[in-house]
């Protein structure tokens, strides 16, 4: 494993410890000398600084180990909610794909992702500056029809690919990639129209269906 | 696509058992199917099983000009590649039958998205002729279409008609008899990677079958057991050789062969239609729109169902069917006029008794079996299936199980089991067949069970509703614990059966104002089964009782159930009513509803009466109903629950009263 690889894991257990105070572990027990950086080369490299009692980032490796942990969360996203791998394969894709996620793929991601605020684990992703902005103009890019409010428009991104029977049952009924769809109803069920007809689905399949969302649409 | 042989108008091959040509009709659901096949075939109609399914097959003849076609009506399908039965049987028609002419419905408005299951037929090499239905809505829109473009891009004959007004059916009638093959057809293009696969696999496929090679390739690459099990069973091929070309396939596509194909045949079918299909922009909604939204809206849907039921069932079904038009037929021409004559009649040519009871008198086969077939079931279930085929050609139904769904995800079904419940109003045992349109069987044996235990027929609604017309508090209890029980059973049931939950995805059709004819004829074919499956019940049940009384074994039956009736707070002679019902969910309710007329049941009993004979017993007809789509053993021990249940509830209801104090 390259060098950078191995810090950007330890800046990842770390966070955890420091950031997050998950378990109660000997900070010098997190790293594996096999696979991170030992707590001597991050200091060298002026990225944590030794305390009483402890150590502590600094603020260049803070900012370091956030951003890290944010591709490793948002690269577990990914895997999950698009590509629907398992639990452990997703686990390994997300820690070889979060290193050579470059910034800009990184946003596009993040955008594709629709904004996620939390991984698949429910643990928090630091935002980025995408999200801020987003979040200001109160848009998401892609989010599920179950998310949409009732009359909004949009085009269908992607039908999630988990279940292929329920992709293969929507794909049937026209419910397609590049296709303007209105959300007309959002309770008790879901209804929606594409084209000149109208589906009614439950939030199973209403949460399977991604959708760009139109941003005047307000 | 490959080329196919010149003109074979005259040449081709005909339907085997009739010699006729024969024509397939195929489509989406809600394009009208129906509709036309009632246009072309008029009302001789058969419907009949598809071999070793349960979905059924609609079938006529059509008479064009001198000659004549044999028709076959397929149920709805979205794709040559099935999800449900259904579809697998629409496929199975095309693949094992030959046709002479395969008419692909379409919804005209909606062409661009169905044109791609047309596609696949153009490329699966069937004789097809694309029928752009509903073309007179399509008007409405302002759209567009141009027959003669699509007609040259598809090779294939277009015809624009619409199936209600019968507008265009001539102009489809004289295509179909001067139908003739095109020289080049369109055509899919998958891809290099794709298309390398088919035309590798396609030499390998079956020949002779109803669908071209390239189709079956096509289907073998996306998976579909079923062709995969016919090629392989197709001696002298190496199973190697499919899988590994599959497996090269696969490993060479960046996206799932699931995806990549409809993909491929929409956007073919986007480029066809960008140039012959022409919609307008945005218009207002119109109001048949907005009343749609309210429907679906529950603070407007609510109500409008309220109305629907008040209207539909209450005043229509209830004062309507079972009020004036059994009192006239049963009190006036039966009671009056045919049961006296028919009894005055035994009496005076008939020496032996025991077969004058047979034929009238108290149970007899006319006093009692036709009777109650005609003159009480008959106006009740008449006016059900009147109403039921209104509210459902207006497209109410979808709508209805949009906003139930989420209740019925709790009692392990979805909304779409919306259909059979509401039809089990008006006979629980045509509700039990229809019940197998569910997608799971799990679905499918919880539905069967609600029907069979919580859902009171028309003919049962309409005694137990005269029975507690003047006390209103033994009407709202037995309300109240008919729907608690519905939704109890049904919630424990989804809890005891395990299985996946069920997904609810529905079409929502536009709300149409139901057409006369159509409602005639979907009444009229429902009013047929009813009687051909139901009369030879009652028939058979009044030889039952017949026999039950002369030989004393009711007698028997009686003194054992008399103890039971005690311990649920009733008067003894509940006991034959609860018998009889047996025979006949009804029966048991008339006998009760004498019972309470004389004055013998008390507010409280009446309750608990009610409230046992809703739950107790499918009726004879259901209960075979139920062994026919469930299976013996599975039918048996739902009888087993119901019975102890039935009577478990009445004494609890019974206790409860008496417990609490009140006097309904």
């Amino acid at each position: 494993m390259k060098t950078n690889e191995r810090i950007e894991e330890s800046l990842e257990k770390l966070w955890e410890q420091l950031e997050e105070n998950s378990g109660g572990n000997m900070l010098s027990e997190i790293l594996d000398p096999e696979q991170n950086a030992s707590l001597e080369t991050l200091e060298e490299k002026g990225l944590i600084e030794k305390i009483q009692g402890g150590i502590r980032f600094t603020e260049t490796g803070r900012e370091e180990a956030r951003l890290a942990i944010r591709r490793h969360r948002l690269s577990e996203r990914l895997f999950h909610d698009i590509i629907e791998t398992n639990q452990d394969d997703m686990e390994e894709a997300a820690c070889q794909f979060e290193h050579v996620v470059k910034k800009e793929i990184e946003e596009e991601i993040c955008r594709l992702l629709g904004h996620p605020e939390t991984c698949p684990h429910g643990k928090p992703i630091p935002p980025g500056s995408c999200c801020q902005k987003a979040r200001l103009s109160g848009d998401k890019f892609v989010a599920s029809l179950a998310s949409l409010k009732r009359g909004e428009k949009g085009i269908i991104a992607y039908i999630k690919a988990g279940d292929s029977k329920k992709l293969q049952k929507l794909m049937a009924m026209g419910i397609l990639p590049g296709n303007p769809i209105t959300l007309t109803h959002a309770f008790p069920s879901f209804a929606f129209t594409v084209g000149y007809s109208q589906y009614a689905v439950d939030r199973d399949m209403a949460e399977a269906i991604y959708v760009k969302r139109s941003v005047h649409a307000k | 696509m490959s080329e196919q042989s010149s003109c074979s108008c005259h040449g081709g091959k005909t339907c085997e058992e009739t010699g006729l040509k024969k024509i397939v009709m195929v489509g989406n659901p809600n394009v009208g199917k129906s509709a036309l096949f009632n246009r072309l075939t008029g009302s001789y109609v058969t419907v009949s099983n598809y071999p070793g399914t349960t979905v059924e097959v609609s079938q006529g003849k059509c008479k064009i000009d001198s000659d004549e076609y044999f028709v076959e009506d397929t149920p709805g399908m979205y794709s040559l590649l099935p999800i449900t039965e259904e579809e697998r049987v629409s496929r199975d028609i095309l693949l094992n039958g030959k046709s002479d002419v395969v008419l692909c419905v379409v919804d005209a408005k909606n062409l661009k998205r169905m044109l791609s299951l047309a596609l696949q037929l153009v490329e699966a090499s069937l004789p097809v002729i694309l029928v752009l239905n509903m073309m007179d809505e399509a008007n409405r829109l302002d759209i567009l279409i141009d027959e003669g473009g699509l007609e040259k891009k598809l090779g294939v004959p277009v015809v624009g008609i619409s199936a209600l007004s019968g507008k265009g059916v001539d102009v489809l009638k004289s295509r179909i008899h001067s139908y003739c093959r095109q020289e080049s057809t369109a055509e899919v293009f998958y891809g290099d990677t794709l298309e390398g696969a088919i035309n590798a696999l396609a030499p390998v496929m079956p020949a002779e079958t109803g669908l071209s090679q390239r189709a079956l390739a096509l289907l073998l690459i996306q998976n579909d057991p079923h062709i995969s099990e016919l090629v392989r069973s197709v001696e002298g091929h190496s199973p190697e050789f499919l899988d590994s070309t599959i497996a090269e396939l696969e490993k060479n596509l960046v996206e799932p062969v699931g995806y990549t194909v409809p993909m491929m045949q929409h956007s073919t079918a986007e480029d066809i239609c960008n140039e012959a299909f022409n919609p307008p922009a945005d218009r207002e909604p119109s109001f048949a729109q907005r009343l749609s939204d309210w429907t679906m809206e529950p603070l407007t849907g609510i109500p409008i169902l309220m109305i629907v039921l008040y209207y539909g069932l209450y005043k229509f079904v209830g004062s309507f069917g079972a009020g004036t038009i059994v009192g006239f037929l049963e009190e006036d021409i039966f009671g009056k006029y045919l049961s006296p004559w028919i009894n005055e009649m035994l009496m005076a040519y008939v020496p032996w008794g025991p077969l004058r009871e047979l034929i009238g008198m108290q149970y007899g086969i006319v006093t009692l079996g036709i009777r109650y077939a005609i003159a009480i079931i008959l106006p009740i279930v008449g006016t059900f299936f009147i109403a039921f085929s209104i509210i459902e050609d207006t497209g109410y139904l979808p709508r209805l199980a949009m906003m139930v769904d989420r209740i019925f995800k709790k009692i392990g079904l979805n909304g779409r089991a919306v259909i059979p419940m509401t039809l089990g109003f008006g006979c629980d045992t045509m509700a039990t067949m229809v019940t197998r349109t569910l997608e799971t069987k799990r679905e499918r044996i919880i539905a069967t069970l609600l029907l069979a235990l919580a859902i009171p027929c028309s003919a049962q609604l309409g005694v137990v509703l005269g029975m507690v017309a003047n006390n209103r508090a033994a009407m709202a209890v037995w309300a109240v614990f008919m729907i608690g029980i519905f939704l109890l059973v049904g919630f424990l049931t989804a809890r005891l059966m395990p299985g996946d939950r069920p997904n609810f995805y529905m079409e929502v059709p536009p709300l149409r104002m139901p057409r006369p004819g159509a409602v005639f004829i979907k009444t009229y074919t429902r009013m047929q089964w009813y009687f051909m499956e139901i009369l030879p019940m009652f028939i058979l049940a009044s030889v039952m009782i017949w026999l039950g009384n002369i030989t004393d074994t009711f007698k028997v039956v009686v003194s054992w159930l008399s103890p039971v009736m005690g311990l649920i707070g009733l008067p003894k002679e509940a006991a034959v009513a609860f018998l009889f019902g047996f025979f006949r969910r009804d029966y048991g309710a008339a006998g009760l509803y004498d019972l309470q007329k004389a004055g013998a049941l008390s507010g409280n009993q009446l309750a608990v009466a009610v409230i046992t004979l809703t739950l107790f017993v499918p009726c004879i007809a259901q209960f075979l109903m139920m062994k026919k789509e469930r299976g013996l053993k599975m039918a048996c021990m739902m009888a087993l629950f119901i019975f102890p249940f039935a009577f478990l509830v009445g004494g609890l209801v019974n206790v409860l009263l008496n417990v609490t104090g009140i006097q309904l």
